[in-house]
């Protein structure tokens, strides 16, 4: 509607488009609650609700299924003294995991690393047999969206982890 | 090619949440509003950037917001209705010297409001002395006086 008389005034109001605009802004509104809500919640990422843990006694993975481009993160593995009775264990990861994310630090610092197959390999002391060894990737996520990865140790099945990044 | 559509998305959020947001959202700045526009930079300026602080990147940002903003201009000359669509349509808000308060809801615009705009821009201070009051596209009200 261009412009056109409203009362002594000439102006391009449109009422009809004005009704809509105000239905939609009202929507919108809502929808910005939702997306705090979620946020809170941590549905987003970085929140109770994303944090994954899957495996058993033996080979534990604890990650987070949301995550952010670019916010560093933590993937934290936990072989338990039934998986392996030696004094090394060999770790390995997806290869694509490493193209998708930039590991910054692993810790504890791996005795030695390499690619083997569609996998990246991490050899790691067990610094007490009896108990569980933790390794944690603080990582940052470089790709986007869906990413599959495998996390393994000799002689176990591997775990499968699904990871959203979102931008 | 990462800068180019980090940059298009941020205009594109940035254009649909002032739009939900409502015309009055920054229009006439409060204080605190000046300090919101500030934290609302500081907030997409890392999304665009992310960890590229190279010039190319800066160049290459600025050319694609300024170049985005002249499309947008030119397709807005081209079709009306995208026009109304991006920058809405004033409104009238008082007609005669008859508030209408539907539309003063709808765009969340108070007594205060009109009374200020009234005595700034006329040295009106009465409602009655008001014929006209609108809601331009930009969010700021203008006054037409009674003669």
């Amino acid at each position: 509607m261009s412009v056109h008389d409203v009362g002594k005034i000439q102006i391009n109001q449109n009422l009809r488009f004005l009704a809509k605009e105000w239905r939609v802004q009202r929507l919108g509104w809502v929808v910005f609650a939702l997306l705090l809500l979620l946020g809170l919640a941590g549905a987003l990422g970085r929140g109770p609700l994303t944090r994954r843990t899957t495996g058993d006694d033996a080979l534990r993975v604890e990650y987070e299924s949301v995550l952010r481009h670019a916010a560093i993160s933590d993937l934290t593995v936990t072989v338990g003294p039934s998986a392996t009775p030696d004094s090394t264990f060999r770790l390995y990861l997806s290869a694509d995991y490493l193209a998708q994310f930039d590991v910054q630090t692993i810790l504890p610092e791996p005795q030695a690393s390499g690619f083997r197959g569609a996998y990246a390999y991490f050899d790691f002391a067990r610094v007490d047999p009896a108990h569980a060894a933790q390794i944690v990737f603080h990582t940052k996520p470089a790709g986007y969206w869906r990413i599959d990865t495998d996390v393994a140790i000799d002689g176990k099945a591997p775990l499968h982890l699904e990871q959203l990044i979102l931008p | 090619m990462d800068t180019v559509i980090r940059a298009l998305c941020v205009y594109v959020f940035l254009l649909v949440v002032l739009r939900i947001s409502g015309k009055r959202t920054l229009s006439n700045m409060t204080p605190f509003d000046f300090v919101l526009v500030l934290i609302l930079s500081e907030t997409v300026q890392q999304a665009m950037i992310d960890d590229d602080n190279s010039m190319t990147n800066a160049l290459l940002l600025v050319t694609t917001l300024i170049g985005l903003d002249v499309l947008l201009s030119l397709l807005k000359n081209r079709f009306p209705a995208l026009e109304r669509l991006i920058d809405s349509t004033p409104v009238v808000v008082m007609q005669d010297g008859e508030l209408n308060r539907d539309r003063m809801k709808g765009e969340r615009v108070g007594e205060d409001d009109i009374l200020s705009a009234a005595r700034q821009q006329e040295g009106v201070g009465r409602l009655d002395e008001i014929d006209y009051a609108v809601v331009e596209q930009t969010g700021d009200i203008t006054i037409i006086p009674k003669r």
